[in-house]
């Protein structure tokens, strides 16, 4: 609806942007290493090229205007250590220290948070604006979920003495006259739970301080219900379009008996 | 990190960075002693090409630690192969070997790019990834050509579009009901993690034949005990609609027992391969329309990350994990 009045601010839209070519980075390697034919892969190259290049000027954009959080600094390492001490892994115990984070660790959870924040903004739009009771509901349960997935990491980080990104801008106005269809912000919105599910996964397998990956996998079974319980709602309002199938053996095998 | 106002590496650069560096290291030696038990002279070439390459993504890595005044990571070097060791694997397992590594090499430069704001860094895992889209195709072209790798299977094309209209698209639960044909990209997603468990199995089987340590054997014994059943249990979901699992005879494990790797790399290189299934296969499930899917992979995962850990512990055990950088520990500090 191109007469919609405006949802989000411009730092926003150029956020937005932002994040859409994360996805596509994910979206073309996978898709890369499942091709065969070089002009499918030419497609998906193309894809990641014009992805990075994109990604690379909304980053500096954002940067240069002061409202992206950078991930936090660290001091650099002067020896090389092997890791000897058992406890390494432990962190599950209340009682016991837990090691400090390692960079790798702070990389996943950091833009965790980032993705989060992004994504209750975009929610908290999409309640505004959507049609239907049950999507406005959806959107309602599914900033909540960024929420508290925000809120148990940043603790994460602030118990490593590190603080959390944060940033203020980029935000919704108060319209409430949707500037899209119902169908197309569900579909956004399955896409960002999908990624988030496989990000969350990357990051529990590389963590190895024990209490990260059960924090993590709480994380990942809330997104995972409701991923699915949005893709139940686009199903019943028609809006999945369906993914090219398999011939159905039975079904043709079935007409053939009939005829 | 100098006390000068400038703009420089974050942790997370530095962290992706060192990820970086340790996979580059580790496939630079790999590579190097696969290309000189290749007797093929075009699989020999793509290794040969390919380790220049892997040079100049190191040389990049470590100009930027040595801009930022960070220790130059260990990683893996010459002791960590030997040489004069009889050929573990054939030809054609070697460049299916390289094409793994380019695989996982899409999938850690696109996540690490998500995670870099400086140019200098961007342009490492750019090119990372242009390097690893070169080598993937190359080799799997050789492959191909070679009449070795199985393509995906062909499916009707569809002519008109639809929209899922029946509730029970998404069940598969019930056993009493018919389960409806796989989707495309369900099918993509499990005939590509069949293809990587073939691969992760011969891997798994020759590293048992020459680890040293009997508990490093015993778990690459498990880890191929875990490929086939994964391999078992997918094969059954494409066959229940009809479609034939992908399989290969070619690429395998020679009958030699002398190592040309140390356990420290085969133990990393194992861990590597189950992180990135892992994540490979979070993403399957979330994409996974069928419910009997979501359990099926659900429990695959858990196994393939309890396998993971136990590989962490092992590692851990006998010194072999190089610690990632680290955050200050302000506890110690103020202690």
């Amino acid at each position: 609806m191109k007469g919609a009045s405006t949802l989000y601010d411009d730092f926003f839209h150029i956020m937005f942007l932002r994040q859409t070519m994360k996805l596509n980075f994910g979206h073309s390697a996978v898709y890369s290493s499942m091709s065969y034919m070089k002009e499918v892969n030419d497609v998906f190259k193309l894809n990641y090229d014009i992805s990075n290049k994109y990604y690379m000027i909304t980053t500096n954009y954002l940067l240069k205007k002061g409202v992206l959080a950078r991930p936090p600094y660290v001091t650099m390492p002067k020896q090389v250590a092997f890791i000897e001490y058992k406890n390494y892994m432990s962190g599950s115990n209340l009682l016991s220290d837990k090691r400090s984070l390692n960079t790798i660790e702070v990389g996943y959870i950091n833009e965790a948070i980032e993705d989060n924040i992004w994504a209750m903004q975009l929610l908290t739009g999409f309640a505004q604006v959507a049609k239907e009771s049950e999507v406005k509901n959806y959107f309602i349960a599914g900033k909540e979920l960024s929420k508290k997935t925000i809120s148990v990491l940043s603790d994460v980080l602030s118990q490593s003495d590190i603080q959390p990104p944060s940033t203020w801008f980029g935000k919704v106005t108060d319209s409430t006259s949707p500037p899209f269809s119902d169908k197309i912000m569900m579909y956004i919105n399955s896409l960002i739970s999908t990624t988030a599910l496989g990000f969350t996964a990357l990051g529990t397998s590389f963590s190895m301080r024990d209490d990260l990956p059960l924090k993590l996998g709480l994380i990942s079974k809330d997104t995972f219900e409701y991923a699915k319980k949005g893709a139940k709602i686009m199903i019943e309002h028609k809006w999945m379009e369906e993914p090219p199938q398999m011939e159905d053996r039975n079904q043709l095998t079935k007409i053939k008996e009939k005829t | 990190m100098t006390t000068e106002a400038r703009i420089q590496l974050t942790s997370t650069e530095l962290g992706t960075l060192w990820m970086t560096y340790q996979s580059t290291s580790a496939s630079l030696m790999i590579f190097d002693l696969f290309k000189e038990k290749t007797i093929n002279k075009e699989a020999q070439n793509i290794l040969a090409d390919y380790i220049v390459e892997c040079q100049n993504i190191k040389n990049k890595t470590v100009d930027i630690f040595n801009n930022e005044n960070s220790v130059i990571p260990m990683g893996f070097e010459e002791s960590d192969i030997v040489r004069e060791a009889p050929p573990l694997f054939d030809d054609f397992f070697n460049i299916m070997f390289l094409r793994q590594m380019m695989k996982l090499n899409f999938g850690h430069s696109a996540v690490s790019l998500t995670m870099s704001y400086m140019k200098e860094v961007n342009d490492i895992l750019k090119f990372n990834f242009e390097v690893a889209n070169n080598y993937y195709l190359r080799a799997t072209n050789f492959l191909l050509e070679n009449g070795v790798l199985p393509k995906p299977p062909y499916v009707t094309m569809p002519t008109t579009i639809e929209f899922v209209e029946g509730r029970n698209y998404m069940s598969g639960f019930n056993p009493l009901n018919e389960k409806r044909a796989l989707n495309t990209i369900e099918v993509g997603y499990i005939n590509e993690s069949i293809e990587d468990n073939i691969f992760g199995m011969q891997m798994m089987t020759g590293f048992a034949q020459v680890a040293k340590e009997s508990e490093v054997k015993n778990y690459f014994i498990a880890g191929k005990e875990l490929s086939k059943k994964i391999i078992t249990e997918l094969s059954k979901i494409l066959l229940q609609s009809d479609i034939q699992p992908p399989s290969t005879w070619a690429g395998k494990a020679t009958d030699s027992t002398i190592p040309p790797f140390s356990d420290k790399l085969m133990m990393y290189l194992t861990s590597i391969v189950s992180s990135a299934s892992i994540g490979y296969t979070a993403l399957g499930t979330s994409f996974s329309m069928r419910s009997d899917l979501h359990i099926k992979l659900g429990r695959m995962s858990k196994n393939i990350f309890d396998f993971s850990k136990e590989g962490g512990k092992i590692m851990i055990k006998h010194k072999w994990m190089e610690e990632p950088p680290q955050m200050e520990d302000r506890n110690q500090l103020t202690k």
